[in-house]
């Protein structure tokens, strides 16, 4: 067996032990779905983990309030345990499988992918843009598309987004399956209402009573239901703002830079400043976090995410600010490599836990919590 | 933390009771020492194990159903004491259970609907979201904000009277001795069920096969500090809460996950194969409580649950694995049991039992005839391979020898006075209230609700 491999079966192993004992005593049954769904169940296979640890969101509530966390001899500590096996299952289930590994070392694979993407997208176009382009201002419509021609900015994004939705698309599948959700869960509107309700709302990032969850000790708090409110609504908005913007220019005919409050602007800059906010947040929320219950991760899951998330948000909005400017051309190709290197590497990052904890909550339903 | 010379009041023991206690004189503005036998990590005592508190409610609160009337309470308590119970202090604890409640929940502990398995519970426990423990970090960080200082790994051994005065405690802290004098002082560091040679003067041999459910700091250091300063107390040391549960369990803090729930399934047999009890008398939250004693009174203090595969989904998983084999003799075997007598004792029960209609949730008709003992609910062959083994221990929750006190919390003294400026809350003086016997949560808010009262005396007593 692969150290790798090792490594897993043990965090599986060790969370059916850990599953064993909470299942005997329940005390945590009202923080997160995690309980309820376990108690359907008297043993633990590494399936039931897999569905289990993605309804994990690690609010380190079961921690602190766990009578046998260490030093008892029970060493019950579910949150790192969990954290584990949910990388564990972005591995297994991703396609193509070859990508595994890139999970284990996420850090230095997003670090390579990010910087490849932008020094060649910089030496290509220092290459092949007339001289001078990059150096002078650009403005009125198409001024980007001076830059760099709006078929190729578009046709390289295609590429890299169609891939990356497959392969989403398969490894969801693949998790779905295996994790046990199925037709039943799949055609029941009360299924959808719970889970659409839950992912719109972060109803579990509450802590069971809306206080919110813990981070450093036993206080409540929201703030980290919020950022990852700013977070993932402030990736929609940053997703409506490339679908309107789109929409202007295939159907409307009207070319970029758009006006400052037009639609794709609006929602692109409420996004990226969302994203600025909930990702600097989540990053900050991470760094004073408990060191036992939320140990840093090694292979920088989180953290590649985050810092990709922040950058291009960050250049997205120094583009906007200084579009006018000579220095747009620059921050254009920076904000772009940027993209596209996001891109290449979401089907291989943290963003998957999104869709693998909604198809948990799918499977989990309405449960048998009703939380504020 | 250093500790001072002189404190306004002094708590002794952080679990609910000295939490509860700690918090009130703290927000009535007094300089409050709590002194906690164990490292922070593994505060709270017997409260981190326990997850509800019984309140008297009238109408749905805090995830309680329907209500529960101070009558209702009274005759529950009256009736598992046999009426070895201080009314007016029991009517006290029940009347002040729901504004201990809101108590509770204004210093941020939160509830939730009593958990799966626990329906019979529903209407009259109030249950801690996430459990004791959750409830104890809610109670130490209220206290925290209240001003209370927090000694931990604080050990209260000794205290000094003058007459019918406390004047000072003192023990050791940070490997040295110390000495706090106060102008009140709270006790509420629990029974003595982890001091091991004290349960040996009450048990003899027998309690070396105890095993302690809760905390090992509960020594009882300061019961018997009082007790040779001439305190009253209640009950005798052999009563306690005692309750069956699997015999692999760690000596100490083994705490809920230890319980064993398959008993009413099971026929139970001890060290030499044979039965001696009714296992299936009455529903097992009703007789869990008596199994304790039944099993500290069989040889060896062990016995063994054993079931066939037919039953193993109608309880409660428990922790430790079942011990398996495919016939009786080989489970025998395996549990070092008598083989000829375990066969005789398993054949004639199956022999005695009688047609019926088996329902798990229910007291159904299942039972045997012409054995001693009889099996009276739930009695069906055991003949279906696997079969499975639970080995059980006696469970000691907590014991009831107590500090005598008044409706003011106030230690009694066996000179008929009461001491002046010395209370005592929870565990170490339930026996007031619980004589013998015991109902489910009672303990927590006899706890909370003599903290409470213990608190607010200490607080108002002229310095
Ligand atoms: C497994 C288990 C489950 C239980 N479940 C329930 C339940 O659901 N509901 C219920 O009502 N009751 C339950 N009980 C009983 C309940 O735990 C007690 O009644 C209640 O916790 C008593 O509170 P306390 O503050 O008096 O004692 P504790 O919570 O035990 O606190 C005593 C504190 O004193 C400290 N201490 C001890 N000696 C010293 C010393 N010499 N100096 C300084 N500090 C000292 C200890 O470290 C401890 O923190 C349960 C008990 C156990 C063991
Ligand atoms: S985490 Fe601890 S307290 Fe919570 S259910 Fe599991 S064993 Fe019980
Ligand atoms: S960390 Fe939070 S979300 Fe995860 S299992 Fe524990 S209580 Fe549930």
């Amino acid at each position: 067996m692969s150290a790798e491999l090792i490594a897993s079966t043990r965090a599986t192993e060790e969370a059916e032990r850990l599953l064993t004992i909470c299942n005997a005593c329940r005390y945590c049954e009202g923080y997160c779905p995690v309980f309820p769904a376990m108690t359907e169940h008297r043993s633990f296979d590494a399936s039931t983990v897999y569905y289990l640890a993605n309804l994990c969101h690690q609010c380190t509530a079961c921690y602190h309030a766990c009578q046998y966390k260490p030093p008892h001899q029970f060493d019950v500590n579910l949150p790192p345990v969990f954290s584990a096996i949910r990388a564990q299952t972005f591995a297994e289930f991703v396609w193509p499988a070859a990508a595994a590994p890139l999970f284990r070392h996420n850090g230095r694979f997003a670090a390579i992918v990010v910087t490849l993407t932008v020094v060649l997208l910089s030496l290509a176009m220092n290459l092949w843009t007339a001289p001078g382009t990059l150096a002078s201002s650009h403005t009125g419509p198409g001024a980007f598309y001076a830059v760099l021609p709006h078929s190729w900015m578009a046709g390289i994004a295609g590429v890299i987004v169609l891939f990356g939705m497959a392969s989403v698309l398969v490894s969801s599948i693949r998790f779905a399956h295996h994790c046990g959700l199925t037709r039943r869960h799949l055609l029941s509107p009360a299924h959808w209402r719970a889970t659409i309700t839950a992912v719109a709302t972060l109803q579990y990032l509450g802590g069971g009573h809306g206080d919110g969850c813990h981070n450093e000790d036993t206080h409540n708090s929201n703030l980290r239901r919020h950022f990852h409110q700013f977070t993932m609504w402030g990736f929609g908005l940053c997703f409506l703002a490339t679908a309107t913007a789109a929409v202007y220019e295939l159907w409307l005919g009207r070319l970029s830079p758009f006006p400052y409050f037009s639609l794709p602007v609006l929602f692109g800059t409420s996004g990226g400043v969302g994203l600025v906010i909930g990702t600097g947040g989540l990053l900050w929320l991470k760094r004073r976090a408990h060191p036992q219950a939320l140990p840093q991760d090694a292979s920088n899951l989180d953290n590649a995410l985050l810092v990709q998330l922040m950058l291009v948000s960050v250049s997205g909005l120094l583009l906007l600010a200084l579009r006018e400017s000579s220095a747009m051309p620059w921050l254009l190709i920076i904000h772009l490599g940027l993209v596209y290197g996001f891109f290449v590497t979401l089907p291989f990052s943290k963003f998957v836990h999104g869709l693998y904890r909604t198809l948990a909550l799918l499977r989990y339903g309405p449960g048998l919590l009703q939380q504020p | 933390m250093p500790l001072p010379e002189l404190a306004d009041v002094v708590v002794a023991g952080g679990g609910h009771a000295g939490l509860c206690a700690a918090i009130t004189a703290a927000e009535q503005g007094r300089q409050v020492y709590l002194l906690e036998r164990a490292p922070a990590v593994m505060r709270g005592g017997n409260t981190r194990h326990t997850r509800n508190l019984r309140v008297m409610h009238d109408g749905p609160v805090a995830g309680l159903t329907g209500s529960y009337s101070e009558a209702e309470f009274w005759a529950d308590l009256h009736r598992v004491t046999a009426g070895n119970t201080n009314e007016p202090l029991a009517r006290l604890v029940i009347r002040e259970s729901k504004p201990l409640l809101d108590w509770l929940e204004n210093h941020g502990v939160h509830f939730q609907p009593s958990l799966r398995g626990t329906l019979n519970l529903s209407h009259s426990n109030a249950f801690f979201l996430g459990g004791g423990c959750a409830l104890s970090n809610t109670l130490y960080q209220a206290a925290e904000q209240a001003g209370v200082q927090i000694v931990y790994e604080c050990r209260v051994t000794s205290v000094s009277m003058e007459g019918h005065r406390c004047t000072h405690v003192s023990g050791q802290f940070e490997g040295a001795d110390f000495t706090l004098a106060a102008n009140a002082f709270v006790m509420c560091s629990g029974g003595f069920q982890a001091n091991a040679a004290w349960m040996r003067e009450a048990w003899g041999e027998a309690a070396d096969n105890f095993l302690i459910r809760g905390t090992p700091y509960n020594e009882g250091d300061v019961l018997r500090a009082l007790m040779q300063q001439g305190a009253a107390t209640t009950g005798d040391p052999t009563q306690c809460h005692a309750v069956a549960i699997d015999a692999r369990a760690p000596k100490y803090d083994g705490g809920i996950v230890s319980r064993l729930d398959c008993v009413p399934y099971s026929i139970v047999v001890n060290r030499q194969g044979e039965r001696f009890y009714d296992e299936g008398e009455d529903f097992w939250p009703k007789r869990y409580a008596i199994w304790g004693r039944l099993v500290a009174a069989q040889p060896e203090q062990i016995g063994y649950a054993i079931i066939d595969s037919k039953v193993t989904e109608h309880f409660m998983p428990s922790v430790f694995p079942a011990i398996t084999a495919e016939s009786i003799p080989a489970l025998a075997e395996q549990l070092e049991l008598p083989i000829e007598t375990l066969n005789t004792t398993v054949q004639q029960f199956n022999q005695a039992v009688q047609p019926g209609e088996y329902h798990p949730q229910q007291l159904d008709d299942c039972r045997t005839v012409g054995l001693t003992p009889n099996k009276t609910h739930w009695a069906l062959p055991i003949d279906t391979p696997p079969f499975y083994a639970y080995p059980l221990r006696p469970g000691i929750t907590f014991t009831y020898l107590g500090l005598m006190v008044d409706s003011t919390a106030r230690v009694q003294l066996s000179d008929g006075n009461a001491c002046t400026n010395l209370f005592a809350a929870g565990e170490i003086m339930a026996g007031n209230i619980l004589g013998q016997g015991y109902c489910a949560g009672t303990g927590m808010t006899i706890g909370g609700v003599f903290g409470r009262i213990a608190g607010a005396q200490a607080a108002c007593l002229p310095s």
